[in-house]
């Protein structure tokens, strides 16, 4: 009898995720069933069907491109423990107090340049400084409310305050800037010409720069001297079908060999492992002293700014 | 016998496929709503999104009617039965091929702000709807009257004076349908890099837990496309009964406007098509594509043919029945308001508990028929009208049934117009990103959600095999669409 596919749920670009799977049924010999998420609704629509199927989950592992839907799946029970072994060497700020889920393969949020137009010393240190007037009519951001552009929003939020924050966006929509649908889509208008910065993750500009686009990036200060990272979660499904092929896979998701392939593909994510990092000669910038946990308590919050400022 | 049991099966599978995509997940929808209440945070309306959504949908609307003209003229010029095979291919052509398509290759080709690629990509692959209408009409009502006016004056006057006063019904119908299809539409705009209330209403549907929440985001838009759906419904019943004699009398010249329809589709089909394959090397990005993605290919194209076949089964079989098919129609128009993300959300709250169907394909089908039950209802409804009152008369003294007349008479003699209704339909659930979003299952991965993470991840050589792929898929529809249509 064939042994039962496995169903893996994961927001992850598609590209890196079939190659990752791929491989894992290659070496394993084992089928592994995905259900993917669409560009612009990242993560959000997979999360919701997560709540609907809890009675009789269909997923068995959940991979994330970034980190507060996990945690605010975790906050509602829809995860279950495990501490797969070969997670040891992943530092204990990017792993679940409770072994609800792992991250690995970081991403920052970066504001994406063209050299060739805008010098590197010409751009503003600090995101605040891109919604003034002089530079917020040249820069597109993607819809605040999906994916990572929530997470930066909701880490504004928690990090600068709600008036701080709802001067931010305001100040970006009064002057102009251009919400795009997506963060590809506003490197997009930034490759086009149509803006000369892009607010966007690190990901996007690498892939661009390997399509052959002139791009570059900066790490523009969140306010407490670091740059928002968002690392890629990967957990157990509480009530998951097939659990011992779906810790299986998570003990191969969040292996050493899948954090270089990220770091080695042209997505260029951030290796957590500091055996990786020295290996690859890859540090990702100073990381902001946000916590996980309190960007997902102040999405709701951020998010509802942005419907009321940025997207009137 | 059999013709009486084949005709009764026929209209049972309808029904079922009717009640299984519009009235259960409506109820499902609906119920979902009562029992999860108010969701924490009130409603705030986008305004600025909606009126852009509308001015787009706007546009797209004018610039298609506008594109249709020359074809409306190709059509009325050879009259609906001189209409050659090829020809018919050649106009339906357009519609055939997934949309998305002509976004990326238009992307390429058309460096203009993504307003305005937007409103051309629209017109410049609906504008057949509009061409065959307003052909036909023109052909059998105001032929002679444009002639005569072309006497003594140029094409565009003799249009606007001779044959607008008695089309106009035809013009603002297919208008008002353009124009609702346009405002609920999500992936051209969203292949354009654009933000609109479709946008809007896929994450209220996919981010929250509340359907209510959805429904009220809804609301605006789905009462403007409601509305413009009944509307062109009320003109469209108005519109002049048509005299088929008319026809058949002034089908003797073509003259040169018959190479307008090829030209008109080089444009619109081929300007894009070659945009994508002049940025990359084409067979080494078919080769790369077939070897990755073939199985997502095959398995897309036939989850959408079952698409496309259900729907135009459905709207065939409905549309014969008398009392129904008005109902049926007002329901599915209502239905269809409602934006794609939360259609599919309320597919899947309708079949989440039945596994057989939640966890299949066949929950896909059932979300494409959802979304496009209407255009398979307009379908069998033009199929029941393109039969002259006469023949479904004498079938009537012959002693046939209104539903059976219906069914032998009206759909038998139409054919082409199912077949080509079905490859349409098809080719809207193989672009559908919407819906597809929320109804996926574990053993199809939608192309068109591939197709747009790669446009999204700069992976142009797969973007453009994908392209071609299923330009050649859509191929064998085009010709079968040219095929039936000489019957």
């Amino acid at each position: 009898m064939q042994e039962p596919a496995v169903v893996l749920y994961s927001s992850v670009d598609e590209t890196f995720l079939k190659q990752i799977v791929t491989e894992y049924e290659k070496r394993t010999g084992r089928k592994v069933q995905i259900v993917g998420d669409s560009e612009a609704g990242k993560t959000t629509g997979l999360v919701n069907r997560i709540r609907l199927e809890k009675d009789r989950p269909r997923a068995d592992v959940w991979w994330s491109g970034e980190q507060s839907q996990t945690l605010l799946l975790a906050q509602e029970g829809l995860l279950a423990p495990y501490a797969s072994p070969v997670a040891d060497d992943i530092p204990m700020n990017f792993r679940d107090g409770d072994d609800l889920w792992t991250g690995l393969a970081l991403r920052a949020r970066v504001v994406a340049y063209d050299p060739a137009r805008t010098p590197a010393d010409s751009l503003p240190k600090t995101w605040e400084a891109y919604a003034e007037k002089a530079w917020a009519s040249r820069v597109a951001v993607a819809n605040p409310l999906f994916g990572t552009t929530r997470s930066h929003v909701a880490a504004m939020h928690a990090l600068w305050g709600e008036k701080r924050t709802r001067a931010f966006l305001n100040n970006l929509r009064v002057s102009g800037a251009v919400i795009a649908d997506g963060n590809s889509a506003a490197v997009r208008k930034l490759i086009a010409g149509d803006v000369d910065a892009a607010f966007t993750d690190s990901d996007d500009v690498a892939t661009a720069r390997a399509a052959g686009a002139n791009v570059a990036m900066v790490y523009p200060d969140m306010g407490d001297g670091g740059t928002l990272v968002i690392p890629n979660t990967v957990a157990l499904v509480a009530g998951a079908r097939h659990p011992e092929e779906a810790r299986r896979l998570i003990d191969f998701l969040v292996s050493a060999d899948v954090e270089e392939a990220l770091a080695r593909s042209a997505s260029a994510n951030y290796p957590v492992r500091e055996a990786l990092r020295r290996k690859l000669d890859l540090s990702p910038p100073s990381a902001s002293t946000i916590g996980f946990a309190d960007i997902a308590e102040h999405m709701p919050a951020a998010v509802d700014i942005c419907r009321e400022t940025l997207l009137k | 016998m059999s013709a009486h049991l084949a005709q009764y099966a026929g209209i049972a599978v309808g029904v079922v496929i009717f009640v299984a995509a519009a009235v259960w997940p409506a109820i499902a929808l609906v119920t979902q709503a009562l029992v999860d209440g108010q969701p924490a945070t009130p409603y705030s309306f986008p305004q600025g999104i909606f009126l852009r959504s509308v001015f787009l949908a706007f546009g797209g609307t004018l610039a298609a009617l506008l594109l249709a003209m020359p074809g409306a003229l190709v059509v009325a010029r050879l009259g609906r039965r001189r209409l050659d095979g090829w020809i018919a291919g050649m106009l339906i052509a357009p519609l055939i091929f997934p949309v998305m398509v002509y976004a990326f290759g238009w992307d390429r080709v058309l460096k203009v702000p993504g307003e305005l690629r937007c409103v051309w990509v629209w017109a410049t692959w609906a504008w057949p709807v509009p061409a065959l209408v307003l052909g036909w009409g023109w052909a059998r009502l105001g032929r002679r009257r444009y002639e005569a006016a072309l006497l003594s004056a140029s094409p565009p006057p003799a249009f606007l004076h001779g044959v607008f006063p008695i089309l106009w019904r035809q013009v603002l119908a297919c208008g008002l349908l353009l124009f609702a299809f346009f405002l609920g539409d999500y992936t051209v705009p969203h292949a354009c890099g654009l933000i609109v209330y479709a946008t809007e209403l896929l994450l209220a549907a996919e981010s929250s837990p509340h359907p209510r929440a959805a429904l009220v985001a809804a609301l605006p838009v789905a009462a403007a496309i409601a509305l413009s759906l009944l509307l062109a419904l009320m003109v469209w019943r108005e519109r002049p009964e048509i005299d088929e004699s008319d026809d058949a009398d002034l089908a003797a010249s073509a003259g040169w406007s018959r190479w307008l329809a090829p030209l008109l589709t080089a444009i619109c089909v081929g300007v894009p098509l070659v945009g994508l394959m002049h940025s990359v090397p084409v067979t080494a990005s078919v080769a790369e594509t077939l070897d990755t993605y073939c199985r997502e290919i095959v398995v897309s194209l036939g989850v959408a043919a079952a698409g496309g076949v259900a729907t135009v089964l459905m709207g065939a079989a409905l549309a014969t029945l008398p009392g129904v098919r008005w109902l049926a129609l007002g329901w599915a128009l209502v239905w269809a308001a409602l934006p794609g993300a939360l259609i599919g959300s309320s597919v899947i709250s309708a079949y989440l508990r039945i596994p057989s169907v939640y966890d299949h394909w066949l929950i896909m089908v059932i979300g494409y028929v959802a979304r496009f039950g209407w255009v398979g209802i307009v379908v069998g409804l033009l199929a029941q009208t393109g039969v002259g009152r006469a023949q479904l008369k004498s079938a009537r003294i012959d002693g046939a049934g209104a539903v059976a007349a219906s069914w032998r008479v009206a759909l038998a003699g139409n054919l082409p117009t199912l077949a080509c209704g079905a490859l349409v339909v098809s080719a809207l659930c193989l672009s559908e990103a919407c819906t597809t979003a929320l109804v996926r299952v574990p053993e199809v991965n939608p192309i068109a959600l591939i197709l747009i993470e790669k446009f999204h991840r700069f992976e142009d050589e797969i973007l453009v095999g994908i392209s071609l792929l299923l330009v050649l898929g859509a191929l064998p529809g085009a010709v079968l669409a040219g095929v039936v249509s000489r019957r």
